[in-house]
């Protein structure tokens, strides 16, 4: 990356999601999704496949009509599902990078990267300067003359992002840009878009079902399950602070551990050890208890704790994440020692868990 | 040494291979040979032979260059009508929202499946004026007076075979248009460009092989079919090159035929040719995420004008010509609806006072046995062609060497060059004259069948390797490790995972087939009477009501069949997703 280049920075629009539905038939993709966006913040809409995200976005570009709520970019509403008013995606100042990096294949690199300079009205000499400045920025200035076909995936992505970022769009949509890339390339690619963010100053939202890149490049997450918001926050607020047992699950590497008990004369048990104390509901309700995974220490069979099986340990970073059994579960902790495939150790849980959370998955807190 | 050899001959594929090799160069190479050296003089003296006469001689204008000229004028309108029909009618459905494209999709594939004399007779039954004798078309019974360039010669021949090709055009580039995937468009539209320069400057540029391919085929297609200028043109002595060649042939002058016949085979095979080169290195791989449906055109306003225009299209070649068909039949004098309506001439038994005494279809002994050989003729070389597609196919799966993956692969597609007349003129050459060595299968059913299968051949050939192709090859392989041989593996598992393909395919050579008449205009005799070519001798002696019925016949077997086939292959189209 040069450092000529001029960053625009301050050109993003903060975005507002308020109540947003889309149906198809009667069934709901997108359900009732709240939330703020501040200005030149990088959101990051995850969820597994299914989850809506990328309806989400598309509704945000304008590519889909949203069947009710409103999409604000500032002060300016964009759609409003309930009026069936909406601006045009061509009108709203947004960037998309495909999925499939939707290259005109019978252009040119630089024809990619300048013919929607061209739409937009600019002059010859300043889209040549434009275009060789994102091509520079990213590394592809040598590809100019090729055609889409003759390039890599990889090179092909880095096209899209030129092309994208080129016209300088306030908002910038990514759906999934790194999904045809390979494992290598898609960490490489991960930090270029983060940079590629903080230089256009513009406010980005990105889909990926990946939480791994996710944590690492979101300044703002969005976990979506089944069409419904989960929760909207920064990493830390929901890796430190998760609303739902399956935020709690999903986040993370490794995930915190869950472990399900059943109340009993005001404790939280599970086949004989306590994992929490003075929980004021009645006898038989079930609870789960959330761990850190950090926090959990693996045992020799004689000690306290849950029975489980090892079925892996993984190096990482000097230490082990070792992958254990318990029943039908899979649970992964991190520990200081290797353990054999199949070992019978023990769960050793800290005293009070870190979170709970009620039968339907709810965070649940008796202070409230 | 001599018995590795001998072992490697003997290996099954060896085996195949050389019988796929020995039974294309029978059907494919010796046919051509045979029409080339038929054509030289056994002195070497050109001078003396038929080369001249239809080349430089003072006949050579009428004989060769008009009615070259001539196929050259009907295939660029054939050519370019076809094209912009067909996008225009590609675009309305994969791309707009006009109402109806669904139904509009269904009918454009139909003319398709029509045999291409069917709308050439519909044009006759409306059009025909008085300048031929014989009964006037239902204008002229009007008292429209109708003129002769609407009636005869390079325009009725042109839009009869436009309105047959644009269905072809339609689903090369609506296939096109549809494989685009919805985010290449929505990336254009995106920049905030305009419809019209989104179409102009991506949506076409990107289909653009699609819209050479369909300009190419249907050129080639112009250039050799014989079907519409044989009753649209040849009354009135507007000659093309494949009426000369069938006129030649059949006036007794074999050798200037057969001469004929190569020409036609050169400029049919040229222009498929330069088009297979211009566009094998411009197919644009697009790399397919998610896919995605193209968003459509709102058309707001223009919606129900477009709607108009492309379902008169649609309506004028598909239920239109069938309609006039089938009234004509029923009509008790042709084209008159005024002297009363008749099931005579489906029905009616042989009365001296109607058509020369000639009985309804359906009573008539010669059309009953017509239509037994037609179907015998049609089955037997879809079983033919897809059994030897399918073998061809194979070989070139499994054997090793590049010559003979060349070899069958090349001699599997030259037959598409070549107009069916020309076809059938060199199967003249090769299995009904004296001084070739095969024997003299003229006048028998099995030349029929044997021309029938070399001109399903490239179409058997491409479905059957597509088919295999579905079936992985580590499953064949996984069988190979259990220890399975090669019939078995064959029978086993690749018949099994390929049968769909291969049976749609099958049903699509024996519709392409029965329809069929430029090959076996040449061909048939009184002792093999076939549907297509008794059609086109009703038609040319004046029997219109029995002409059309015939003709209903064969469009009804061939629009079911067609679209069954296409469901067996699990065709839903990639514009319907």
């Amino acid at each position: 990356m040069t450092e000529t280049t001029t960053p625009d920075v301050g050109r993003g629009a903060s975005i507002t999601v308020d109540r947003l539905v889309k149906s198809f038939g009667d069934q709901r993709a997108v359900n009732e999704v709240s939330m703020d966006l501040p200005a030149g913040a990088l959101l990051v809409l995850l969820g597994p496949s299914g989850c809506g995200k990328t309806t989400t976005l598309r509704m945000i570009a304008g590519l889909e009509d949203p069947s009710g709520g409103r999409i604000r970019f500032g002060d300016k509403t964009m759609a409003d599902g309930d009026s069936g008013a909406a601006v045009p995606a061509e009108k709203r100042g947004i960037g998309m990078v495909f999925q499939s990096y939707a290259l005109w294949p019978h252009m040119t690199v630089r024809a990619n990267v300048e013919w929607p300079l061209k739409v937009a009205g600019w002059g010859t000499a300043e889209r040549r300067r434009r275009s060789a400045e994102v091509l520079g920025m990213l590394g592809i200035d040598h590809l100019a003359e090729r055609y889409p076909g003759q390039l890599s995936g990889g090179q092909q992505q880095r096209v899209a992002i030129a092309r994208t970022v080129a016209p300088r769009p306030q908002v910038l949509l990514f759906d999934e840009p790194l999904s045809n890339l390979d494992a290598r390339l898609r960490v490489d690619t991960r930090a270029e878009l983060v940079e590629v963010h903080r230089r256009s100053g513009a406010t980005s939202v990105y889909v990926t079902h990946d939480q791994i890149e996710a944590l690492a490049m979101a300044t703002h997450i969005a976990v979506l399950k089944e069409g419904r918001l989960e929760q909207f926050g920064t990493p830390d607020e929901l890796l430190e602070n998760p609303q739902t047992a399956f935020v709690a699950e999903f986040l993370g590497s490794p995930a915190a551990v869950l472990i399900e008990g059943t109340v009993a004369s005001g404790e939280l048990m599970h086949e004989g050890i306590a994992l929490a104390a003075a929980v004021p509901l009645p006898d038989g309700e079930t609870l789960s208890a959330m761990y850190r995974p950090e926090a959990i220490s693996l045992a020799e069979q004689d000690g306290t704790g849950v029975d489980i099986t090892v079925l892996e340990s993984t190096p990482s970073a000097g230490r082990f994440v070792v992958t254990v059994r318990r029943g039908a579960k899979r649970i992964a902790v991190v520990s200081e020692t290797r353990y054999p495939v199949g070992a019978r150790l023990r769960l050793v849980l800290p005293e009070e868990p870190a979170a709970l959370f009620d039968a339907e998955g709810r965070r649940w807190d008796h202070l409230a | 040494m001599r018995q590795t050899i001998l072992r490697r001959l003997t290996r099954p594929v060896t085996v195949l291979t050389g019988l796929v090799l020995a039974v294309l160069g029978i059907l494919v190479a010796a046919p051509l040979v045979s029409l080339v050296s038929a054509t030289i003089p056994a002195d070497g003296d050109f001078a003396g032979s038929s080369w001249p006469d239809v080349v430089t001689s003072p006949m050579a204008v009428n004989l060769f260059w008009t009615p070259l000229q001539n196929s050259l004028l009907v295939a660029l309108g054939t050519a370019v009508l076809s094209t912009v029909l067909g996008a225009f009618l590609a675009w309305v459905v994969v791309l707009s929202d006009a109402p109806g494209r669904k139904i509009i999709a269904v009918l454009a594939t139909i003319p398709f499946a029509l045999p291409s004399f069917a709308i050439a007779l519909a044009w006759s039954s409306v059009f025909r004026n008085g300048r031929v004798g014989g009964s006037p078309g239902i204008l002229a019974g009007m008292g429209v007076e109708v003129p002769d360039w609407l009636a005869w010669g390079a325009l009725p021949v042109t839009l009869a075979l436009v309105a047959h090709y644009f269905s072809l055009s339609f689903i090369i580039i609506a296939a096109a248009l549809a494989g685009l995937g919805g985010d290449l468009l929505a990336a254009a539209e995106l920049t905030g460009a305009s419809k019209l320069r989104v179409a102009a400057s991506i949506a076409i540029p990107a289909v653009s092989p699609a819209l050479l391919s369909s300009f190419l085929l249907a050129f080639a297609e112009g250039v050799s079919n014989f079907a519409s200028p044989a009753l649209l043109g040849l009354p009135v002595r507007f000659q093309t090159l494949s009426t000369r060649l069938y006129g030649s042939i059949s006036t007794g002058n074999v050798e200037r035929g057969y001469v004929l016949a190569i020409l036609l085979v050169i400029v049919a095979a040229a222009v498929l040719y330069v088009g297979n080169r211009v566009t094998a290195g411009r197919s644009f791989a697009v790399i397919t995420g998610k896919a995605t449906r193209p968003r459509t055109v709102r058309l707001g306003a223009a919606a129900w004008p477009v709607f108009t225009l492309a379902s008169g299209l649609v309506a004028a070649t598909t239920i239109l010509p069938l309609a006039v068909l089938a009234l004509t039949t029923f009509s008790r004098r042709s084209h008159r609806f005024d002297d009363g309506f008749t099931l005579h001439y489906w029905v009616g038994e042989s009365d001296p006072g109607v058509s020369h005494g000639m009985a309804g279809v359906f009573r008539n002994d010669r059309l009953m046995d017509a239509t037994g050989t037609t179907i015998a003729y049609g089955l037997a070389v879809a079983a033919g062609a897809v059994v030897l597609g399918m073998l061809a196919a194979y070989a070139v799966r499994r054997s090793g060497s590049t010559a003979v993956i060349g070899s069958i692969s090349f001699l599997s597609y030259v037959p598409f060059l070549i107009p069916g007349i020309a076809l059938g003129a060199a199967f003249i050459a090769l299995f009904g004259s004296a001084s070739s060595p095969l024997p003299n299968l003229y006048g028998t059913f099995w030349i029929l069948v044997l021309a029938g299968i070399a001109a399903s051949v490239p179409y058997a050939f491409q479905t059957s390797k597509s088919a295999l192709g579905q079936v992985s090859g580590e499953l064949e392989e996984a069988a190979v490790v259990v220890g399975a041989g090669t019939g078995r593996r064959i029978t086993r598992i690749l018949l099994p995972l390929s049968a769909r393909g291969v049976t749609g395919g099958a049903m699509l050579v024996f519709v392409t087939t029965v329809r069929d008449l430029s090959l076996v205009v040449l061909l048939v005799t009184p002792a093999t009477p076939l549907l297509a070519v008794e059609t086109f001798r009703y038609a040319e002696e004046g029997f219109t009501q029995h002409a059309n019925a015939i003709t209903l016949i064969i469009a009804a077997v061939s629009v079911t069949a067609t679209l069954l086939a296409r469901r067996l292959q699990g065709a839903d189209q990639p514009w319907n997703r």
